[in-house]
């Protein structure tokens, strides 16, 4: 039904909107926990908490249109499940291109 | 024969933005009745009472994952044969053989169409009856 289908996408638009309105909190809180991660004994029950943030990101950033920030996230998202299957803390390489993974994420979210 | 009409799906999804979204585009729009659950271990749960015909199953969840989750989905009494989707942002041909390998009637892409996600299911779901 045509009056369905607008009231629907009237929905949506709502939460595409409230999403991209979340966006620097939520990539603020993945910045403080990457923070609290890079500077204590290397956690990985934190490090999944961390992980799964940004894997949300890149699927929920796809899905209400954010692609860039969505691309972003889930180049990260491939690192991040590299370093989980390592099982080892991560090197400070790796590190650096977790920060500049976050520093580009926080660019394509800006408003 | 005739065909059972699809009334009743259970969406299994970690990331709450997308479960709105399912929520949203197969009850508003698609006119099912839909459970949503956040994860695996609640999908265990609450499906056995929702009596799901159709479960739209997420592959990559924290704690259990989609595969597991069907595992022991199929061993719930009256869900051994309900169909499963599994919805997916990976879509390389060989992970979507093995997702149909482990029992998986058809596998989504993410992002999906929530506009055009009712009709998806309602397609599988006929063809499913017409095999």
């Amino acid at each position: 039904m045509p009056g369905e289908s607008e009231d629907v996408k009237g929905k949506l638009e709502t939460l595409r909107k409230a999403f991209v309105n979340q966006l620097p909190d939520r990539i603020r809180e993945l910045e403080k926990a990457w923070a609290k991660l890079d500077s204590e004994a290397w956690n990985f029950e934190d490090f999944s908490e961390f992980h799964r943030g940004i894997h949300a990101l890149a699927g929920s950033g796809a899905m209400f249109g954010c692609d860039v920030l969505s691309q972003r996230a889930k180049l990260l998202d491939n690192l991040l499940k590299a370093l989980a299957s390592d099982g080892q803390p991560p090197s400070k390489g790796t590190k650096r291109l977790i920060r500049d993974g976050l520093r580009s994420m926080k660019e394509a979210a800006a408003p | 024969m005739s065909l059972q009409k699809l009334e009743k799906v259970l969406c299994v999804e970690d990331e709450e933005d997308i479960r709105k979204v399912q929520a949203i585009a197969l009850a508003d729009l698609g006119g099912f009745k839909v459970l949503t659950c956040a994860s695996g271990a609640e999908a265990i749960q609450e499906a056995p009472a929702f009596g799901p015909q159709l479960i739209l199953l997420d592959v990559m969840m924290p704690g259990m994952d989609g595969p597991t989750t069907l595992k022991s989905l199929r061993t719930i009494s009256g869900l051994e044969q309900t169909p499963v989707i599994f919805v997916t942002a990976k879509v390389q041909p060989d992970e979507i053989d093995y997702y149909l390998e482990l029992g998986a009637l058809e596998v989504i892409s993410k992002p999906f169409d929530p506009m055009t996600l009712a009709s998806q299911l309602r397609q599988i779901w006929e063809l499913r009856h017409a095999r």
